[in-house]
């Protein structure tokens, strides 16, 4: 593989702090996951670098820019960045972190939705040509279902919306304006969830 | 695993990001150019 000067070895992330302040992060420690993505992206477009996913199952997606996506392995690390005054912002909720506080880490997830009445959840699936919505209550039952989504209902509200679950497993709502921050709901360790995706590797 | 992406495994996995922010690779060269975002 071409590690020349300009062949991506870095992942970057661009951290909101608030409707002001935008941090370019960086890191190089993690050139395993950057071999899996410039593979992929090759394969797509015969360029490297470019954005990409990991679900909570640490599966690593690529997109296609057509609102598909590739699998490109799965990732165990944590993805953290550090600040220049030593602090870092990881997938990972710290220690004390309860359901309501700010969600301190990078704002970067799948994306699913509490449905209007708070008693389910869903996300899209999509595939060449076809969109599939896939809900909660068809993989576990009505009843766990509603466990989950009751959970997240006390964040997000019974009358439903968006949040999204990082590679961490941690769940989080977007702000409702600009100013403030994202909500930490909780770990789907700690509720009934999805099963992993079928078909890939574990 | 084909030029043309045949060979790959598409995912029909959810991918949606949130809006504003999230992570890609990049190259150093790459940077100066995102600084001015």
């Amino acid at each position: 593989m071409n590690i020349g000067a300009s062949w991506p070895t870095l992942i970057c992330l661009t951290y909101r702090a608030n409707n002001r302040v935008r941090h370019l992060l960086t890191t190089a420690q993690h050139p395993k996951l950057v071999e899996m993505v410039n593979e992929v992206k090759m394969a797509l477009t015969r360029q490297p670098r470019g954005a990409f996913y990991i679900n909570e199952f640490r599966d690593v997606l690529v997109p296609d820019g057509e609102g598909g996506s590739y699998y490109a392995g799965r990732y165990e690390r944590h993805l953290e960045f550090g600040f220049e005054d030593g602090t870092t912002i990881g997938p990972v909720a710290p220690i004390g972190l309860r359901p309501g506080d700010p969600w301190p880490g990078p704002r970067v997830g799948n994306r699913h939705m509490l449905m209007a009445g708070g008693m389910d959840i869903r996300y899209e699936r999509r595939e060449p040509r076809m969109f599939t919505e896939v809900r909660l209550s068809d993989h576990i039952g009505s009843d766990l279902a509603a466990d989950a989504a009751g959970r997240v209902a006390r964040v997000v509200g019974r009358s439903g919306g968006r949040f999204y679950v990082n590679e961490g497993g941690e769940l989080f709502a977007p702000a409702r304006d600009e100013d403030a921050a994202a909500t930490y709901i909780g770990n789907v360790e700690d509720m009934p969830w999805f099963q992993p995706p079928a078909g890939y590797p574990r | 695993m084909g030029k043309d992406g045949s060979g790959l495994a598409a995912t029909g996995l959810t991918g949606q990001e949130v809006a504003g922010e999230y992570r890609r690779v990049v190259a150093d060269a790459d940077l100066p150019h995102l600084q001015g975002e």
